[in-house]
């Protein structure tokens, strides 16, 4: 049996199971949903800044399945908005469908409504999973990709409270930490005030409930920034949120609507009273988080200590991908960590030596960055994209940073990792 | 590897979070149990969140009401039915298997409560109708009241092993009971009746006079009589169980016939029985219903759901 189970299906989950069955393995994929894809289906963002070399790397090292889809369902392309330039905007809506169909015609074993709550481990490897139903799901090596936004518990502790997100703990049950199970301890982010958690960095608005005007203007540039009222600036808000990459001043002096299908609204949180008080925005309505006028979710409260390999330390048989696996923001990296997890999984029962992504690439060094970092006190409250903040700054030191497609095929082609993600290894 | 193997019957109830979250023992939040970091398996609405909406209080403890004695209708065996009036409020919610109150005598203090099981909840008239046998001191003051009993509730977990019911809503199901086990066997009755097919073995034997044999002419139910003493019987019930292809078991004995009963029956698997444990608070405070587990956990059996094979594995 060569049995990979991932335990998560949002993009870094998806992104293991399309790398572990192309190298060959039988690939069970829980989710704890009814739909996969979780937190990819409230976000948007492709190709902004760094996010397009990455983009383009996974695509040459053989991962770039996903990417072809979201490119495929994008509403804008090549778009610039404060701080962040070439973006694409998939559209939301329709994502969820496409990748599970995609998945699905690989022979991707999809279980929903699969929650996961405790292991059978013996010594340090784990032999089966245990779903909510007392069902036992065998497996030969496993990828935690469960994230880590919520539960509920953790956003009343660290935020607002719940916020009734996309991640729906009261429906289909909270999020369980693998890895905690297993006797590894959760490493918990911090923000620049030393408190725990970060909030999630945008909530989506019913268009319907916009002006025409803003409407209009959303579906041709997919992008309408509209000022907000002097007295309601609070720059203090931009340090509570997980995407530093939009921790600009321009978040705070200004509302920034992207075309994602809905009108994603590029803050954490904004009160509804302040939000209607903007010209075009005066019948807005939030439909994720239903509560966004009051908070959003809490995320990067249950990071493993992992290699560079993607492999959690202390369980032979079990790797991570996504936020799991790092302070780690956006589906980029959540699918570039996914892929290598995924690949990397199918090496363990092959008994092969593992890969390890090199620094000349950036997927390669965010994941070795990020790690350095986890270990040291300030390293908790950074977070680590390719989109901005401080690791965009470091892509560009090292030269990393590029647009040029011909170029970073080059750089994977002289590494001979070309296409090393299609290779078939059972 | 932390996963208890009980859930708690409270969890997302209307009395949950209840006294144990305030004390900090919480049987599934483990925020509640005075860790910090989630982990729990519940799935519903985070109790930790309730607690803090709720002002980190109690959410509707269970309090006494007075109800009325309707009827009073006396066996021999110094066996009672009393007929109580509720309300349509209290009869919602003690028409649910394993349902069970505390009642006492106003004039007595309250350690003289006993807990019992509802037997039948007449909906149209919103009555109560629960069995008391007369034993010692409780049971005694209880029946000294003519007029008024008081009377807190539901408490849920009369029965081990809910889930194997839940599971066939539909099907077929049997139901061993003896002597007081015949009280909860009518209530069950009643509420599965247009559920599922019923069978019903029932020892009545050491009963002077059978209290509940009405109640079943009433649902319409044919008791098949057994002596679960006789050897002979048992054989008999094991040929019945075996080609009766049951989805689930219901045992409403003492500890000692759900001990020969479970021997006797090979798929142990959708087996309910009744919680004989000894109910003093039913508010997992007092700790006279707890066991042991084989690893040591104290399991809380007033609150504390499980399967019903894995209560007659731990205890010591």
């Amino acid at each position: 049996m060569n049995r990979v189970v991932i335990i998560g299906s949002g993009w870094s989950g998806c992104s293991a199971a399309v790398t572990a069955k192309k190298a060959g393995a039988d690939v069970v994929l829980l989710e704890r949903t009814d739909m996969i894809l979780g937190l990819g289906n409230v976000g948007g963002i492709m190709r902004n800044n760094g996010r397009f070399t990455a983009c383009e790397e996974n695509i040459q090292l053989g991962a770039g399945d996903l990417f072809h889809i979201t490119d495929r369902l994008s509403r804008h392309v090549n778009i610039d908005f404060p701080g962040h330039k070439h973006a694409s905007l998939y559209d939301v809506s329709k994502i969820e469908y496409e990748v599970r169909k995609y998945l699905l015609d690989m022979g991707i074993d999809i279980q929903l409504q699969s929650r996961v709550v405790d292991v059978e481990k013996k010594d340090s490897i784990i032999e089966n999973l245990i779903l909510e139903n007392d069902e036992i799901i065998e497996g030969d090596v496993f990828i935690e990709c469960t994230g880590s936004t919520g539960p509920m518990g953790n956003c009343l502790e660290y935020g607002n409270g719940c916020c009734m997100c996309i991640v729906r703990c009261p429906s289909f049950g909270p999020r369980v930490s693998i890895s905690k199970k297993c006797g590894v301890d959760d490493i918990m982010g911090q923000r620049k005030d030393g408190s725990y958690g970060a909030f999630s960095g945008s909530c989506k608005l019913d268009k319907g409930s916009l002006s025409e005007d803003v409407v209009k203007q959303l579906n041709k540039t997919g992008v309408v920034i509209l000022p907000v009222n002097k007295e309601d600036i609070n720059e203090s808000k931009l340090q509570m949120k997980v995407c530093q990459q939009y921790a600009l001043r321009e978040y705070a002096e200004n509302i920034i609507l992207l075309d994602t299908g809905h009108a994603k609204l590029m803050s954490s949180f904004v009160p509804l009273d302040k939000l209607r008080k903007i010209k075009g925005l005066e019948k807005a309505k939030y439909i994720d988080p239903y509560s966004g006028g009051k908070g959003n979710s809490i995320r990067y409260l249950s990071m493993a200590p992992r290699d560079n390999f993607m492999k959690i330390n202390g369980v032979d048989n079990l790797f991570c991908g996504g936020e799991k696996s790092g302070l780690f923001v956006g589906h980029t990296e959540a699918i570039t960590t996914g892929a290598l997890a995924g690949h990397n999984s199918v090496r363990y029962l092959k008994g092969l030596r593992q890969l390890n992504l090199p620094n000349q690439l950036a997927t390669g060094d965010i994941i070795a960055y990020a790690n350095e970092n986890i270990d040291k006190e300030e390293g908790l409250s950074m977070r680590y994209t390719f989109a901005g903040s401080d690791y965009f700054k470091r892509m560009k030191e090292k030269n990393l940073y590029t647009t040029d497609v011909e170029e970073i095929k080059k750089r994977v082609k002289k590494l001979n990792l070309d296409n090393i993600y299609e290779e078939k290894l059972l | 590897m932390s996963r208890s193997f009980f859930e708690c019957i409270d969890v997302g109830s209307e009395n949950c979070p209840c006294y144990l979250a305030e004390t900090g023992d919480c049987l599934t939040c483990s925020r509640l149990a005075g860790l910090d970091y989630c982990d729990c398996k519940w799935q519903g609405v985070c109790i930790y969140n309730e607690f803090n909406w709720n002002g980190k209080k109690v959410k509707n403890p269970r309090e006494e009401i007075a109800t009325e004695i309707i009827a009073k209708k006396n066996y021999k065996g110094n066996i009672h039915i009393l007929v109580l009036q509720g309300s349509k409020y209290l009869c919602q919610r003690f028409k649910f298997p394993g349902t069970f109150i505390f009642a006492r005598n106003s004039d007595y203090k309250e350690i003289y409560e006993v807990p019992l099981s509802i037997m039948y909840v007449d909906s149209e008239k919103d009555q109560i109708h629960i069995a008391v046998k007369v034993i010692s001191a409780k049971t005694k003051a209880l029946m000294e009241s003519n007029q008024k009993l008081l009377i807190k509730g539901p408490y849920r977990n009369g029965i081990i092993g809910l889930k194997a019911l839940e599971k066939n809503k539909e099907g077929k199901m049997l139901i061993l009971c003896r002597n007081m086990g015949l009280a909860p066997a009518v209530k069950l009755i009643d509420f599965y009746k247009d559920k599922k097919e019923i069978d019903l073995i029932m020892d009545d034997y050491r009963l002077e006079e059978n209290f509940a044999q009405s109640y079943f002419d009433k649902l319409g139910i044919i008791p098949i009589r057994k002596n679960f003493k006789r050897d002979d019987d048992l054989q008999e019930i094991k040929k019945l169980i075996e080609e009766g292809s049951y989805d689930s078991t219901l045992i409403f004995t003492s500890d000692k016939y759900i001990s020969i009963f479970e021997k006797l029956m090979e798929d142990k698997k959708n087996i309910a029985i009744l919680n004989n444990s000894n109910m003093c608070c039913g508010e997992g405070i007092c700790g006279a219903c707890s066991y042991v587990d084989k690893n040591g956990e104290v399991i809380k059996m007033c609150k504390c759901q499980m399967k019903a094979k894995d209560k007659q594995k731990g205890g010591i």
